[in-house]
């Protein structure tokens, strides 16, 4: 007696978790409640279904968009004002000096704090820039010699043509048609190669990458890797910043550049190795995701961010 | 800068556009489908194709310019099926083996429901969700709130008691 009372007020919660059966709840309710009841459970599925967290949907979406990704060609977009701006700079410039005018084809492109740019070259090469990186190149010269500087991080997708070169403070790196991830600053110079040849120059030093190998300069100490791609394109044109055995210097350079923030590292050891990635959109998930793994507090005072032990 | 903010092609700003408007075409595509994975792969399909047209989407507009997409999409399934129905008979979903559970759920019924559940009380509410949009076992829901499995599934039938209370089902 005492067992069925309680069950009373708990079997539509057995139901609804599939642990009785519709034909025993039938047996519990007058008809009229049994089919209200099927017709709830159809609204709870769907409720279920519209209600619940969309990651995964999210992540669809991501492979599906990289899987398109390298057969798509981005075309240049550039806005009427720029190109009538171009026209009256180009007259005035003819006007004064022919070292104006070299100086104006002078393509200098910068990414601002957590920001990445996509930017189509003269050739349908394409370049995607990193947070705070900075590019430049010289349109004129472009036909004869396809040289881009550049100071930050950068993936390259190359069209076959003539050599084209990425020349860094760190060293140059040569190829002739495609996709590689450069990643320069100071005293760390990595090199990863997508696909094709890559040929990278560093000091006297002449090193060439086949795809999935990659070069790491640390310091002036070179490392050779092959790595395990699994997507053709690094992490962090999707919104992740990945390392793989990196000093902590370097993650919390990359965190700077991707929030705009100052941390404050005089406390701590920041030679100590870092791998693993943090997410490039919520700064409190990103500094979890890695202050906590290696073990340090934290503090946050305006923009910056204080490491203890 | 303010310009980067809104430009779609910008991978932080598409996801914040997926965010706020996802459950938007999700439900507005489900309710017209009434197929989960007829609905998943449109929803899907409009994202990609929204980051495939960013340079052309207005950050301002992008509601109405998703709701477009989907909808095309949607009617490109519909015009599809109907040249399959002509060679077979009835209503078939391509790749989809899901048992019309949907067929007769009204957007009015469902409406209905998410106002019922909304009102329940704080327990009752709690309870609910962390089972049905968690996925959490009556169980696990005890020991994290702290109180007996009886008590979980008491408070779960009362939850469902209730709405089927607040919901006329004519």
């Amino acid at each position: 007696m005492e067992e069925k009372t309680t069950f009373n007020d708990t079997y539509l919660a057995k139901w609804i978790a599939d642990e009785i059966t519709d034909d025993q709840l039938n047996e519990l309710v007058s008809d009229k409640d049994y089919s209200a009841y099927k017709k709830l459970k159809t609204g709870v599925h769907a409720f279920e279904y519209l209600e619940a967290p969309s990651n995964a949907t999210l992540t669809s979406i991501k492979d599906k968009i990289a899987a398109k990704r390298p057969v798509e060609k981005t075309t240049k977009v550039r806005s009427l004002f720029a190109k009538s701006m171009i026209a009256v700079a180009a007259s005035i410039a003819l006007f004064f000096s022919i070292n104006t005018f070299l100086k104006f084809n002078d393509v200098d492109i910068n990414s601002n704090f957590g920001e990445i740019k996509t930017i189509a070259l003269l050739d349908n090469s394409e370049v995607i820039l990193n947070a705070k990186s900075n590019l430049s190149y010289n349109k004129k010269d472009w036909n004869n010699s396809r040289n881009i500087q550049l100071d930050g991080e950068a993936f390259f997708k190359v069209q076959k043509g003539s050599t084209f070169n990425v020349i860094t403070d760190n060293g140059t790196v040569t190829v002739l048609g495609t996709q590689f991830n450069v990643n320069s600053q100071k005293n760390y110079f990595e090199v990863i190669c997508y696909e094709g040849k890559v040929k990278v120059v560093h000091n006297a030093n002449k090193y060439i990458l086949t795809p999935n190998k990659s070069i790491r300069i640390l310091h002036g100490n070179k490392k050779e890797e092959t790595l395990n791609l699994t997507t053709k394109k690094p992490s962090w044109i999707l919104g992740e910043s990945n390392f793989r055995s990196v000093p902590l210097q370097i993650v919390i350079n990359a965190l700077e550049k991707q929030f705009g923030i100052k941390v404050n590292s005089k406390s701590v050891n920041t030679s100590d190795l870092f791998s693993g990635s943090f997410d490039n959109k919520n700064l409190d998930i990103a500094l979890v995701s890695v202050f906590k793994t290696v073990n340090y507090n934290y503090q946050i005072k305006n923009n910056t961010i204080i490491l203890s032990n | 800068m303010i310009k980067d903010l809104k430009n779609i092609c910008n991978s932080k700003v598409f996801e914040e556009v997926f965010a706020n408007y996802v459950k938007d075409v999700k439900r507005f595509i489900f309710f017209k489908t009434k197929n989960i994975s007829l609905t998943e792969d449109i929803v899907q399909d409009t994202f990609v194709k929204l980051w495939e047209e960013c340079k052309d989407a207005s950050y301002d507009t992008v509601k109405n310019f998703l709701f477009t997409i989907a909808n095309n999409l949607f009617l490109n399934i519909v015009k599809h099926n109907k040249v399959i129905d002509k060679h077979q008979k009835g209503f078939v979903h391509e790749n989809s083996n899901e048992t019309p559970e949907f067929i007769f759920l009204e957007n009015e019924f469902y409406e209905k429901l998410e106002k019922a559940i909304a009102s329940l009380s704080e327990k009752q509410r709690e309870v609910f969700l962390l089972s049905r949009i968690e996925k959490k076992k009556y169980k696990e829901i005890a020991t994290e709130l702290n109180i007996s499995v009886k008590a979980v599934e008491k408070r779960m039938h009362a939850a469902l008691a209730n709405l089927r209370g607040k919901i006329d089902f004519i």
